[in-house]
């Protein structure tokens, strides 16, 4: 572990990567003390005013400070990223287990939902999941949950699959532990890396469906900073106030890349087959 | 030894079922119409290629697969009578062939053999006494109790395995290719632990292995099987000096010798492989590789005869083929 | 027979890891000479292996060649270029491997594979088809016409054996290197294999080495031994000698270790204490800790590689002094 740190410390990519992801953590956590304005706070006189000192990256429509805004939006984008991934795990680690150690019949059919639910487009299905229990942040979360869960479901089996067939699991149901202890003593304690390389990867792709939702008009409402909703709102303005666009669209980018990159490295980190 | 019957099963048979590959389902005959016993205290040699289902039948007796067609006693006990689960399993123990994956990663030596005694109504203190005695039966040093499995060698892996298999004391110890992945100085030390367990506490043994040498070492019988069924059995002695069966010799020859003197022994090497076991045919399942065949032998299963001293063959020509 | 066709003096290999320096390999001298089949046995992490993909250089990073000679045909291949070097293996030198399935290409056929090789030298397509399928009758196998056209998969564990064989002898190598070739296989495969690498050894006299830790494929088919400890080569005689006579200690308790008894007749030798860590430097023999002979000179200076009687080196101190306590 300690070798496999220091080999990865050495990797600039992996620093980028960290340094991107704390940076918006840290900024998340000290959103007030951070931004110049509050996220709502209006100003009709400096309407789609161009960058300043008092506005660092000018204002919208409203005269709303888009630094404050893009600040504040990142509490939104970890907070939706997060929830959703959280339940995506217990969703597709619950299913994977049950499916990958029961086998049989409850392996066919967990099986076949998990297909199904691949096979629709997960923003349709998304969509559609939102529209029905209206728009909000947290519908968002359990969307993006209900369209995502699919892959922790297929690799989670498989590894289930493979581990129920050691020996000293069989040695274990020889002295008769129970089922319910097989999977919770010997088997989940030995999923946990694979589970968390899963989450950590699944973050940035969350956290890019939960702007993609607010574009849509589907995530968090007025006047809450959506990222993809102050993004999408800029547009109509992109001529005369390009910044109301282009800041939270960096912000995406700056989330994402760094959410991978330093998703790879933990995988890196945890993935006992690969070898720095 | 004593003549006291410790495991007892009849007619045993496993069959998975497959789906053929024009619709329509067949059997795999894994373990067909097997019958054996295990003496109180005895050693009994389990030998065959892989696939002639020795494993399978040490399932079926660990409990861990439901035979399709009869069962298995162990102190007159069925092993596959739901209430008698928890006795039966205070009776067997296992280890198995490789020592890196018997033993769970993410648990300390110590969790590990302490398991076995708190499922089992053992408390937090009597365990410790049982582990602290038999880690110190099996040579496994005190300091290595703390450690993670992957911290061990796998000579101590399996000597962690084995005194799991032993903490609840069992009656019969079922040991699959314990030594197969082991270097000969530590297979040495393990082989010559295990007599010294079996002397100790007077358990039974079933010795799984495809290692002749190693099974000669420690058995009292041994039982040889081929394609799911038993072509021969008796005292290791008598089936070691005086084989009957053709494969039996076939096995033997092919075992390279363990001195350079031997290169020049009698051989009757096998050739081809063993026919798939689904649908099997209906004579000698050794027929397609035995050189002795005889038409009889396409068309008859041949019954176990009884060569005397508790020697057995299923072959039709047995005791008159000269090898 | 006395041509020796590989002679490997003083091999070294290290690997460098961040726990320090493993000499894998640590000075291992031996030669196979024309038409012997010569063994390198020993346990697991012995540097048997090792010493193999060395002679091949096929050491992967971070394991590197830090010394020695590996003389072929006259040359020292380790001072041979990335090409010419290519040009040695499989043509001049046949390797083949423990697990037969991973060495063929899945996706070719049989024929294809063993052909390969023949129009690289320009060999006419009939003429390479024809020199193919009469290795395969060369090798034992049956149905030559259709497993010309088999892939790999559709074959049994033991013919693919065979075939890989076959594919190493169809270019007719000086020397062919067999790396545990029967483990993964069979009791009763295994035998056909020895017994065809017996037969085969005969008629194309081409030396072979074997690495094994089966001392009984040794007893089997070897003509000569090297047995090897930690690193080092301790022991090379003939193979009658290492059975009846061997000298070193570590030999000497490895044959009362084979299980060669019953449980009635006694029990089997065993040795204490397990192989020491190879990145820690140390002075003496690598076998001092566990060898019940050990002296006070065993632990501060290694022993040096000494012919103790013609054709049987060894490399231990007992041996200096001419007797070696029982």
């Amino acid at each position: 572990m300690k070798e496999k740190l220091k080999a990865i410390a050495k990797n600039r990519m992996f620093l980028v990567g960290f340094l991107l992801f704390f940076t918006v953590v840290v900024v998340a956590i000290f959103a007030p003390y951070i931004a110049p304005h509050t996220y709502d706070e209006q100003n009709l006189a400096m309407k789609l005013a161009a960058p300043s000192a008092e506005y660092p990256f000018g204002t919208d429509q409203y005269g709303r400070c888009i630094f404050s805004r893009v600040i504040f939006g990142s509490r939104i984008a970890l907070n939706v990223g997060l929830t959703a991934v959280i339940i995506e795990t217990l969703i597709g680690v619950t299913l994977g287990i049950l499916a990958g150690y029961y086998g049989k019949a409850v392996d066919k059919v967990i099986l076949f939902v998990t297909d199904a639910t691949w096979s629709i487009p997960p923003i349709v299905l998304a969509m559609a999941i939102v529209l029905m229990l209206g728009p909000s942040s947290q519908n968002v979360a359990i969307s993006i949950a209900v369209v995502s869960w699919a892959q922790f479901t297929k690799i989670v089996r498989a590894k289930v699959q493979s581990l129920k067939n050691l020996s000293y699991i069989e040695a274990a149901r020889i002295y008769g532990e129970s089922d319910t202890n097989i999977i919770l003593r010997y088997i989940l304690p030995n999923l946990t890396s694979t589970i968390v390389i899963l989450a950590t990867l699944a973050l940035p792709s969350a956290i890019l469906s939960t702007t993609s939702m607010g574009f849509l008009g589907l995530g968090a409402q007025q006047p809450q900073p959506d990222w993809g909703m102050i993004l999408s709102e800029g547009i109509k303005y992109i001529g005369k106030a390009p910044w109301i666009s282009i800041v939270p669209g960096l912000a995406i980018v700056w989330t994402v890349l760094g959410f991978n990159l330093a998703g790879e490295g933990v995988k890196e980190l945890l993935d006992p087959r690969l070898k720095v | 030894m004593s003549d006291e019957i410790l495991v007892k099963t009849e007619h045993l048979k496993k069959y998975f079922p497959v789906r053929k590959s024009g619709g329509g389902k067949a059997f795999v005959k894994a373990v067909d119409d097997v019958t054996l016993e295990i003496g109180r205290g005895e050693t009994v040699g389990l030998v065959g290629e892989s696939g002639s289902g020795k494993t399978t039948i040490a399932k079926m007796i660990l409990g861990l697969l439901p035979p399709t067609e009869n069962t298995i006693y162990i102190d007159g006990k069925n092993v596959w009578d739901r209430k008698n689960t928890k006795e039966i399993r205070k009776k067997v123990g296992a280890v198995f062939q490789d020592p890196a994956s018997s033993l769970n990663p993410r648990s300390t030596v110590y969790r590990s053999l302490e398991r076995p005694l708190l499922i089992n109504g053992c408390s937090k203190g009597e365990a410790e006494t049982l582990i602290r005695e038999t880690a110190a039966k099996v040579n496994l040093g005190k300091e290595l109790l703390e450690r993670f499995p992957y911290e061990l060698s796998g000579g101590q892996q399996q000597r962690v395995s084995i005194a799991r298999a032993i903490m609840l004391r069992p009656r019969l110890l079922v040991l699959d290719e314990p030594t197969s992945a082991l270097d000969v100085s530590v297979q040495a030390q393990t082989l010559n632990e295990l007599l010294n367990l079996q002397q100790e506490y007077g358990m039974s043994y079933l010795f799984i292995t495809h290692n002749l040498s190693v099974v000669r070492y420690m058995s009292d019988r041994i039982c040889v099987m081929y394609g799911g069924k038993v072509m021969e059995s008796g005292k290791m002695a008598d089936v070691y000096e005086n084989c009957v069966h053709p494969y039996t010799f076939g096995l033997m020859s092919s075992v390279p010798p363990l001195h350079p003197r031997q290169r020049d022994r009698k051989k009757y090497l096998l050739t081809g492989d063993m026919p798939s076991l689904i649908d099997a045919p209906e004579g000698c399942r050794f027929c397609t590789r035995c050189k002795f065949r005889q038409p009889v032998c396409e068309s008859q299963e041949p019954a176990m005869k009884d060569m005397g001293d508790g020697h057995f063959a299923a072959c039709h020509f047995a005791g008159e083929i000269e090898f | 027979m006395e041509e020796k066709v590989l002679d490997v003096k003083n091999l070294s290999i290290d690997f460098h890891t961040s726990r320090g320096c493993v000499k894998a390999v640590d000075r291992v001298s031996f030669d196979v000479k024309r038409g012997e089949v010569f063994a390198l046995v020993g346990e697991s992490g012995c540097g048997k292996s090792t010493t193999a993909m060395g002679i091949m250089q096929l050491i992967r990073s971070p394991g590197i060649i830090s010394g020695g000679e590996v003389v072929f045909g006259g040359r020292d291949l380790l001072k041979l270029s990335r090409e010419e070097m290519t040009g040695v293996r499989g043509r001049d030198i046949g390797m083949i491997f423990q697990n037969p399935l991973d060495s063929l290409n899945p996706v070719y056929t049989i024929g294809a594979q063993m052909t390969e090789g023949l129009l690289v030298e320009k060999m006419d397509k009939k003429q390479a088809w024809q020199v193919a399928r009469d290795m395969l009758r060369d090798v034992k196998i049956s149905d030559v016409e259709q497993r010309m056209k088999s892939f790999p998969h559709e074959i049994s564990g033991g013919m693919r054996q065979r075939v890989m064989i076959g594919m190493m002898l169809c270019r007719n190598p000086k020397l062919l290197i067999a790396d545990e070739p029967t483990t993964a296989l069979d009791v009763t495969i295994q035998a056909g294999i020895i017994e065809l690498m017996n037969e085969l050894r005969r008629k194309f006299n081409s030396a072979v080495l074997i690495i094994t830790h089966d001392f009984g494929i040794v007893a089997d088919i070897a003509d000569r031994v090297g047995v090897m400890y930690a690193g080092n080569l301790i022991e090379t005689a003939d193979v009658m000698t290492i059975f009846d006579r061997p000298r070193h200690p570590y030999t000497r308790l490895l044959m009362k270790a084979l299980p060669t008894i019953t449980k009635d007749e006694g029990r089997l030798e065993t040795i204490k204490g397990t192989v020491p860590n190879l990145a820690e430097e140390r002075p003496g023999c690598n076998f001092a800790d566990r060898c019940p002979y050990a002296m006070q000179k065993c632990r501060e200076q290694k022993p040096e590689w000494k012919e103790c009687e013609p054709g049987h080196f060894c490399a231990c101190f007992l041996e200096e002094g001419g007797t070696a306590r029982e």
